[in-house]
């Protein structure tokens, strides 16, 4: 468990994931194009960050690294396939994972591998494994039964998304998710939340107090919104209000109580 | 809906809530004299249910007093669905409620205890739907 001072790698893991996750707009077509023969223009070295046709790429330290990745792009094909065609050394790892996010909030997932051959990878990663890998890159900040507990509530939510969330328009927020990580790894609740998420794609966590009383929170990156609901009071009382993850303080009493006492 | 540390759903938001205009969508259980289990059939006949759906009972007196203690009129009004739509004669709204009642709406959501489709509804949604 951890609570105070975070564990540094599993914080910038984490955030790896998150950067890449919300660095991309959706992009015109990359402007460069294979020559008749068929093979692709010289290959760039992204050092720091490139713009390259419509898309940002830019040198990360990948999951697992302990140094950048370094990745060249060759092709990218936009929009709906989503599919990267690119060579890739991870400078210091032989295995990488990247994740951009590419136009219509498709996900690409790159795994740079150290022979730097090209490699063809096709859309999409699925929310459930983005948010899986997330939770692994933080499992350092949590205890071992919280990681289990997420593990479980994600698939749960999660491991039909195709015909439910989609069909629906639900674009999951793997930013809210780390708000919640975190904010668990902080405040330490005297029990793990039940989980959901909203219909804008948020993770939401809940406390009940009895059968008809219960502490909401609705995660961002730093924080979020709370609604606290007690019908069992007269008359019933309702209360919200905004949070940060390090803190209950702007939660009020009783709601804040049923978080933690 | 709301899953708990083993997955299994144990509760709603109020995002659970289909909200139109005229009212939120529900299916009325005692129908023509019915049950659950009759109304969990009726609700495989006109929607996909699976294993880990679950039903939402509510009971419309609770809503009612809920409803009495914030100065609002809540009431269940039998509204059958009938053809050219997929029909429902159970169908009933729930009225009084409107769209952004947020604060209503998450009292309401504590209201509703889930319970779980019999395996009779799921095999029959599966056959009408295919999936």
């Amino acid at each position: 468990m951890s609570s105070g001072a975070l564990p540094i790698q599993d914080v910038i893991a984490g955030q790896q994931i998150l950067q890449t996750h919300r660095t991309w707009e959706p992009h015109d077509a990359l402007s460069q194009n294979p020559n008749p023969a068929g093979t692709w223009p010289t290959l760039m070295d992204l050092s720091e960050q490139w713009r390259v046709g419509g898309l940002n790429l830019r040198t990360m330290s990948c999951v697992g690294c302990t140094g950048p990745a370094r990745v060249i792009v060759g092709q990218l094909q936009l929009p709906e396939s989503g599919s990267l065609t690119l060579a890739g050394s991870a400078v210091t790892a032989a295995n990488a994972k990247m994740y951009w996010n590419v136009a219509h909030e498709r996900l690409v997932t790159l795994s740079t591998q150290d022979s730097g051959t090209p490699e063809h990878f096709s859309a999409r990663k699925s929310s459930l494994a983005v948010c899986s890998d997330l939770l692994l890159a933080r499992r350092g900040l949590l205890t071992v039964e919280q990681v289990s507990a997420i593990q479980r509530q994600l698939q749960s939510l999660l491991g039909t998304e195709d015909d439910e969330f989609e069909s629906r328009d639900i674009v999951i927020s793997p930013t809210s998710l780390d708000g919640l990580i975190e904010f668990l790894a902080r405040i330490n609740p005297d029990a793990h939340p039940n989980i959901s998420v909203s219909r804008d794609g948020r993770f939401t966590a809940s406390w009940s107090h009895g059968k008809r009383a219960k502490i909401t929170l609705i995660f961002d990156r730093e924080g979020g919104d709370w609604v606290g609901v007690d019908l069992e009071a007269r008359p019933p009382v309702r209360s919200a209000g905004a949070f940060v993850v390090n803190s209950l303080a702007g939660i009020t009493q009783p709601f804040r109580s049923w978080i933690k006492a | 809906m709301e899953i708990d540390k083993f997955g299994n759903p144990v509760g709603i938001t109020r995002e659970a809530f289909r909200v139109h205009d005229d009212g939120i969508s529900t299916n009325w259980i005692e129908f023509d004299g019915g049950d659950l289990a009759a109304a969990c059939l009726l609700l495989a006949s006109v929607r996909v249910v699976r294993q880990r759906h679950r039903v939402g009972v509510m009971n419309v007196g609770e809503a009612a007093d809920l409803g009495k203690e914030v100065d609002k009129k809540i009431e269940a009004v039998h509204d059958p669905i009938e053809p050219p739509d997929l029909p429902n004669p159970g169908h009933a709204l729930l009225k009084g409620i409107i769209v952004d009642d947020f604060e209503f709406l998450d009292q309401l959501a504590l209201l509703v205890e889930l319970k779980p489709f019999s395996a009779e509804s799921i095999a029959l949604s599966k056959s009408t739907f295919g999936r």
